[in-house]
């Protein structure tokens, strides 16, 4: 492979490309210097949810286990009725 | 061992090679300069490594990669512009009017290689890379990276052949 650079080449070589303006400098800088967005959370919002999630957490483990009260109150339910139909039967029978 | 360098360093130092090598990839100046900013705004967010030997060729081979996603994200919209506006002037007002005409035509003669022949060409011509560094900064083979230069070469060559012939005496 020959790398010796012929006239043409030399002369091509030779053209100085142009240099950026001097104003791109300090847009190019500024932008490279300021932190990237994501790592911005306001404290602010890092602590509303910080107290919002410690507010889950107490309301979690403070609040008795749902399943007991369903489980009465299923159980509840037909012992009522029940009571109604007896009630409805005795009112039937004492009119007759 | 010495202490990496700042950006305003490598800003002064590479900024203008870094901005024509992508100039050869968007064909607009707007994009180039956006490229740029886009590229020094990545290079602050990472740790620059000590002992690099050629920091040219590193920073080139990031840019590489920069201007291919770039490229992918604006192929469609590239296509349509490219063939519609006037190639960024890439050289420096030149004192002598008949370099000044070449670097006019040189220009336009430049805007009508493939992509791959003109960012090579670039890279050896006026960034100074060897071919070695080439294939390294484009992620190709060395062969292929020589023949890129030589198919841009010959391809000027013919476009300026011309004005060339005229201006040559000198």
């Amino acid at each position: 492979m020959n790398t010796n650079p012929d006239a043409f080449e030399n002369d091509l070589r030779a053209l100085r490309r142009r240099e950026l303006p001097p104003a791109w400098r300090d847009d190019v800088l500024s932008a490279a210097k300021t932190p990237p967005a994501a790592t911005r959370t306001p404290r602010w919002l890092i602590a509303g949810w910080s107290v919002a999630w410690a507010a889950i957490l107490v309301m979690y483990f403070t609040t008795p286990a749902e399943s007991d009260t369903r489980t009465r109150s299923v159980r509840q339910v037909p012992v009522l009725r029940l009571d109604e139909r007896a009630a409805l039967i005795d009112a039937l029978l004492a009119s007759n | 061992m010495p202490a990496a360098p700042t950006l305003p360093e490598l800003y002064d130092a590479h900024a203008a090679g870094l901005f024509h090598y992508f100039t050869s990839f968007t064909g607009e100046e707007a994009d180039a300069k956006d490229l740029l900013q886009e590229f020094f705004i990545k290079l602050a967010r990472q740790t620059i490594p000590l002992g690099i030997a050629n920091m040219r060729a590193w920073l080139l081979r990031l840019a590489h990669h920069h201007a291919i996603d770039w490229l992918r994200k604006h192929r469609v919209r590239r296509r349509a512009e490219e063939e519609s506006h006037a190639p960024v002037e890439m050289f420096a007002p030149q004192d002598d009017p008949d370099q000044a005409e070449l670097a006019k035509h040189l220009t336009q003669a430049l805007a009508l290689l493939p992509l791959e022949q003109r960012s090579v060409a670039q890279l050896k011509l006026w960034d100074g890379l060897t071919f070695e560094e080439i294939a390294e900064v484009q992620g190709i083979p060395l062969n292929t990276a020589a023949s890129r230069y030589r198919y841009a070469l010959d391809k000027l060559r013919s476009e300026l052949r011309p004005l060339y012939d005229e201006l040559k005496p000198s």
